[in-house]
């Protein structure tokens, strides 16, 4: 294989593997992305190294990518997503004749930026190990390339290079991420973290206690562990149970929902290390949950029906208004606590005329409420009439709204034009259309459904994020879902592997913590961490620390130094005394006789015995030392002899007229 | 520091390539768009970026403060003639293969390509150069480059070595040789040694300067004073190359080349004759070879010329048996 068909090839190769995240993020569509990846197939398997294009032909390809980029959407979504469509049609055009090295950079740079693109897209934990593949890929490219033109430079002619040992791109791999590990936790971060969705909207994964549905992007589903929940006593519990309360959402404006006023109280526990969040209905049974909370969050979830609250020790609860269950931010996990809750209740403050206030120009809602309930007056009737019609009428997508008119009130386009949504458009939809009909509601956001785990409880995820409706019927509250089956989480058996999985998705979470949402507070609190622990153990720091001083002195002092097996000595033999007799041949060049390229040790001592007689003797003395050095491998002599031997030619060449040189 | 630094990496040199400009220019805009953006994927590209970078300086920093080489002085050089050298590249690292590196020799054309050298090892290969002086050389130091992991800069020590090469003159295609014909006479009258080859033609008395191998053990005996013998050679005349060494001036470059061009067909009309298998003789200014044939001549014919340098005038005439006869001489142009 030719050095220009092996360059196209891993120009090629490298162009395919930076396109892998793009179909994964999305940040690339199919149509963009099929003209890349044919042109890049087509070089790699080519046999020959392929031509480029025509420059006509380039010069043409070139105003109409921009038009497509433009077409297709051009900077209304963000900046990342035109910058890798033009990046990927470009690197199309580009990897024809890649070989040419005139144009391998330009080819390279188009398939780095792909590249930008794809992780810049990329939220998945897999971009971890799909990094290090890379930088793995490069190297071995990189090596085989550089000994290839290392060879050719040689006269090898056209003989392969060599593949860089496997030894060495371990370490690359394995230094470069232990270094980059440290980088990353110490680089300035001034903005606050978020990740690039497909489009450049914010993705949306698990919980959110405020809800803007006019700014909603993708749903991410993250599968990283929330919390888990056990029900001692209890093997079977009912999938109702599974439904934990974070926020009671209460004011809507404009397509924000909110919990409206604020005012909180500290719970204080009581003899029993309990405190009471309301009176469990009168004859009910209740049933005890522990809850091991594993992601940080500033909220405690509870069932609706919560009556008691053993809180996490030493961690002070404010219980607000509408019973979200607030606590410190930056709490050290797992945060474990337990709750009392009555299944058949709903604790919650009585209805306010908040809880009836409608969005402007509500007659469309209106008449829709009236249709769908038939006008009847029964109040629960006319509950389950509006969510069984959510819930048959309207379809279930976590899919982008990108075509959600910023003016438009969401909920009265959901209701109207796109007939399909999330849980939250269908909550937030009934909630109006319960109000229309001069029905208490409020939308609670929270998490429902779960997974076994293998210990016999439940483990709870990112995705069983959940929005559900609060009815005030029967002058009690009751909870409604008006999310169609397919889009309401429920509880999934455990499955083989279970253990693995869960392993998995604890590195998912510790991923979306530590990496996707690493941000100058956790820098903050790092350093923080750090003074904190010097201040509090500084007499052990310093102890370990000259402990250590000591046992790197005596380690430098008693460990002997070995050579290397195989290496040979860089300092020449005749380095001290080959030094002085250079030292004396220079300085009787420059008066005047010696030196040139036949100008030898020997022919200098024979030279000064005629002109210098008194020297003579050391000249000799240092020219046969020099040579038993070098050439036969005596010892070097005496510092104290070299100097004095040639002292005494130095003398001696300095009383010599300076002889001129014609 | 220095010190310290200078005995691991003598004759350290860095070169940056256009890969590390390339790094240069990129890694600043992925850094001002993760700072922009607060997306941590894009930290997490510039860390690994960052990261790559400190590995490959680490790795090739250890690399090369661990290998060291051993240049094996050629059999013979000639000066102008691509010449074969042997350099052995030891890796004293325990651990780390070296990679990737090249081999050069210092103020000499050539380079060669050292295959992976394990951990301990030791790897030997040709590499080919050209000496562009004759004379007696110190073995050219090699310079080990080396680039990889990646390829973001050249680092390279030069490592002394210990020795000397002696590079005979340029062989050159010159036109008919300059013989000097002497007879015996005046090759004795040159001062050499007479050879011992011959019939004895006369018993005479020592005189200073006889060889004392000639003399004539059983007469002397006899007569109670040295008696040498007088021999008569088969060939009447020997073929000399004689080459004056005094230039008209000494600091004349062009008068300098032009010398070496002298020495050069000298060396090369010795060798043509030498190949022929027929005895050629030097005059070196005052200093004489007599004739002889074979490989040792040869190489003592050639090391006599390889070593000679230019006097100026007066300061080592030809012997005056040679002096108007036929020569290797400049003279000043009118």
């Amino acid at each position: 294989m030719s050095s220009a068909l092996e360059r196209q090839r891993w120009v090629a190769a490298l162009a395919l593997a930076v396109a892998v995240p793009l179909p994964l993020t999305g940040i690339v569509s199919w149509p963009f992305l099929l003209p890349y990846l044919a042109a890049a197939l087509a070089v790699l398997c080519a046999r020959r190294p392929r031509p480029a294009l025509p420059v006509w032909l380039e010069n043409l390809l070139a105003p109409l990518i921009l038009v497509v980029v433009v077409v297709a959407g051009g900077m209304r979504f963000g900046v990342l997503r035109p910058v890798a469509q033009l990046a990927v049609l470009l690197a199309a055009v580009r990897l024809f004749g890649c070989w040419e090295r005139r144009r391998t950079n330009t080819a390279l740079a188009v398939v780095g930026l792909v590249g930008i693109a794809g992780i810049a897209s990329s939220t998945h934990p897999a971009l971890a190990p799909y990094l290090l593949a890379l930088l793995a890929l490069i190297v071995v490219g990189t090596g085989r390339l550089e000994t290839r033109a290392l060879v050719e430079e040689a006269g090898g002619g056209e003989r392969p290079g060599w593949w860089p040992p496997w030894r060495l791109v371990a370490a690359t791999v394995g230094v470069g991420v232990l270094v980059a590990g440290v980088v990353f936790v110490l680089l300035p971060r001034l903005r606050s973290p978020f990740a690039v969705s497909p489009l450049g909207s914010r993705p949306v994964s698990g919980f959110r206690e405020a809800i803007a549905l006019h700014r909603f992007g993708e749903i991410r589903e993250s599968r990283a562990p929330v919390l888990r929940l056990t029900f001692p006593g209890r093997e079977q519990p009912p999938p109702e149970w599974l439904r934990l309360a974070g926020a009671t959402l209460q004011h809507y404006r404009g397509g924000l929902w909110a919990q409206g006023r604020k005012g909180a109280e500290r719970l204080v526990p009581g003899a029993t290390g309990a405190a009471s969040l309301g009176e469990p209905s009168p004859g009910g049974a209740t049933v005890r949950a522990e809850v091991e909370l594993v992601k940080a969050s500033d909220v405690l979830f509870a069932p609706p029906g919560a009556v008691l609250l053993e809180p996490p020790e030493s961690v002070a609860v404010m219980r607000e208004r509408l019973g979200t269950l607030r606590v410190p931010r930056g709490l050290a996990l797992p945060q474990r606590y337990a709750v009392v809750f009555d299944p058949d209740l709903v604790v919650q403050p009585p209805p306010d005329p908040e809880d009836t206030r409608l969005p402007a120009e509500p007659e469309a809602i209106v008449a829709l409420a009236r249709e769908v309930t038939a006008d009847t007056g029964d109040r629960l009737a006319a509950a389950l009439s509006i969510e069984q019609h959510l819930r048959s009428s309207y379809g279930y997508s976590t899919a982008l709204f990108s075509d959600l008119p910023l003016r438009k009130d969401p909920v009265k386009w959901f209701l109207f034009e796109s007939r399909e949504g999330h849980c939250e458009f269908f909550a937030a939809s009934m909630v109006l259309l319960l109000r229309s009909l001069d029905i208490p509601a409020r939308m609670q956001a929270g998490y429902a459904g779960a997974e076994r785990d293998p210990d016999g409880g439940f483990v709870v995820r990112d995705s069983h994020a959940h929005a559900w409706v609060l009815a005030w019927v029967g002058d009690r509250w009751r909870v409604f879902d008006p999310t169609p089956a397919d889009g309401r989480p429920a509880v999934a058996p455990g499955e083989r592997g279970m253990a693995l999985r869960l392993g998995w998705q604890r590195f998912e979470g510790w991923w979306d913590r530590w990496v996707l949402t690493f941000s100058l507070a956790d820098q903050v609190g790092f350093a923080t961490g750090v003074v904190r622990l010097v201040a509090a153990h500084r007499d052990t720091i310093v102890l370990v620390a000259l402990c250590a001083a000591l046992a790197v002195i005596l380690a430098l002092i008693l460990v002997p130094r070995r050579r290397p097996v195989g290496a040979v000595d860089r300092r020449p033999a005749d380095s001290r005394i080959g030094r002085e007799l250079r030292l004396v041949m220079a300085q009787a060049a420059a008066r005047g006789f010696g030196g040139g390229a036949a100008w030898t040790p020997r022919r200098f001592a024979a030279a000064l015995e005629r002109r210098a007689p008194e020297a003579a003797a050391a000249a000799a003395w240092l020219v046969r030392r020099h040579e038993a050095c070098a050439y036969a491998g005596e010892r070097a002599p005496a510092r104290a002899e070299v100097l004095a031997a040639r002292r005494a030619v130095s003398r001696a060449l300095r009383r010599l007229p300076v002889r001129p040189a014609a | 520091m220095s010190g310290r630094f200078d005995r691991h990496f003598p004759g350290f040199a860095l070169r940056p390539t256009r890969a590390f400009w390339w790094f240069l220019l990129v890694v600043p805009v992925i850094g001002v768009a993760a700072l922009n953006t607060g997306n941590n994927a894009l930290y997490v590209l510039l860390s690994i970026s960052l990261g790559a970078f400190v590995a490959s300086g680490y790795l090739s920093r250890h690399t090369l403060r661990h290998l060291s080489a051993t240049v094996r002085p050629p059999a013979e050089a000639f000066c102008g003639a691509p010449v074969r050298l042997e350099v052995t590249v030891a890796n004293g690292s325990r651990w780390l293969p070296a990679f990737g590196v090249a081999c050069r020799l210092v103020g000499l054309p050539g380079v060669a390509a050292v295959p992976t050298v394990p951990p301990g090892g030791r790897v030997t290969v040709p590499l080919v150069t050209v000496f562009r002086r004759r004379g007696r050389h110190r073995l050219p130091a090699p310079r080990l480059e080396v680039r990889l992991p990646l390829p973001f800069f050249v680092k390279a020590t030069r490592l002394d070595q210990a020795g000397e090469a002696l590079v005979f003159p340029r062989r050159v295609v010159a036109g008919a040789a300059r013989w000097a014909r002497l007879s015996r006479r005046e090759e004795i009258a040159l001062g050499g040694p007479v050879r011992r080859r011959g019939e004895v033609e006369q018993l005479r008395e020592f005189r200073a300067g006889d060889d004392h191998r000639d003399i004539h053990w059983k007469q002397t005996a006899r007569q109670q004073r040295p008696i040498v013998m007088e021999r008569r050679e088969r060939v009447a005349t020997s073929r000399f190359l004689v080459l004056d060494r005094e230039l008209p001036r000494r600091d004349d470059a062009r008068l300098l080349e032009r010398f070496e061009d002298l020495v050069s067909e000298v060396a090369s009309a010795a060798l043509a004759q030498l190949r022929r298998g027929q005895p050629v003789g030097l005059v070196l200014g005052g200093s004489v070879t007599r004739p002889g044939t074979g490989a040792g001549h040869a190489r003592l014919l050639l090391e006599r010329l390889a070593l000679v340098d230019p006097v100026g005038p007066g300061e080592d005439p030809l012997p005056a048996a040679v002096g108007a006869g036929p020569a290797y001489r400049l003279v000043e142009s009118r």
